[in-house]
């Protein structure tokens, strides 16, 4: 579980290119051919990991940007960060909190 | 915001029966090199540094580099979709790299995307950041 407090140190891989295009950001694993496209919300809290390199601070952030409720904030970052990273689009160290 | 890019390089005058044919032969052989590299890894990056390895110079009595390689990229859009091969956008962009840094020509494969209706990617050469390849109406993505 992500704690919002600590944070988990984030990374984005050499092996991935990502860029905005319109209101989505778009992902490429160089290395399996596999895109991932990010709608609003999730390009917005990908653009706070990248910025931070951690996942510190992002649900609060979210949930104030998009009037949410925190938990439900956290509950989304926790989802895209599993998805992202399962994808090989996100590395996550869980041993350096940031 | 999506920045397109600039119109495809137009080939010069028509070739000689002859010399399709070998270009033609030459594409398919190619085409059989980018598909051993591909066998090998499904990164785009190692296959294209498998093509561009060990390129030829160019002679200083070569045709302009830009004729050259339009005409190639002109033959490789054409040739492909005759052959028994991918003929797919990636495929044709790693056979042109191939080609072209046999003759000494270092391109770039640019990846592209489309966010418009639905989601589409496309891949293309460029030469000094003239199209060679069709590049369509897509937002640059990466570039190799």
């Amino acid at each position: 579980m992500i704690s919002d407090s600590r944070g988990i140190a984030v990374k984005v891989p050499e092996q991935v290119v990502h860029r905005a295009f319109g209101e989505q950001t778009v992902l490429l694993n160089l290395e399996t051919g596999q895109y991932h496209g990010l709608n609003q919300t999730g390009r917005r809290i990908f653009e706070l990991l990248v910025e931070r390199g951690s996942t510190a601070g992002v649900a609060a952030q979210i949930a104030a940007e998009y009037a949410i409720d925190e938990g439900r904030a956290a509950a989304d970052l926790e989802e895209l960060c599993a998805s992202l990273r399962d994808r090989g689009l996100l590395e996550m160290d869980a041993d350096a909190s940031a | 915001m999506l920045t397109l890019p600039p119109e495809r390089l137009v080939a010069p005058g028509p070739l000689s029966w002859l010399d399709r044919v070998r270009l033609t032969r030459e594409i398919a052989a190619a085409h059989r090199r980018v598909r051993r590299a591909q066998n090998q890894t499904a990164d785009v990056r190692e296959v294209l540094a498998v093509v561009r390895d060990g390129p030829l110079k160019a002679s200083p009595d070569s045709p302009q580099p830009r004729d050259v390689a339009a005409r190639i990229g002109y033959a490789v859009g054409r040739a492909m979709p005759r052959l028994p091969a991918d003929s797919r956008c990636l495929a044709q962009s790693l056979v042109l790299c191939d080609l072209l840094a046999r003759r000494g020509l270092a391109a770039t494969l640019i990846i592209g995307v489309s966010t418009e209706d639905s989601f589409d990617a496309h891949a293309w050469v460029e030469l000094d950041g003239v199209p060679l390849l069709e590049p369509g109406k897509f937002g640059r993505l990466a570039e190799l």
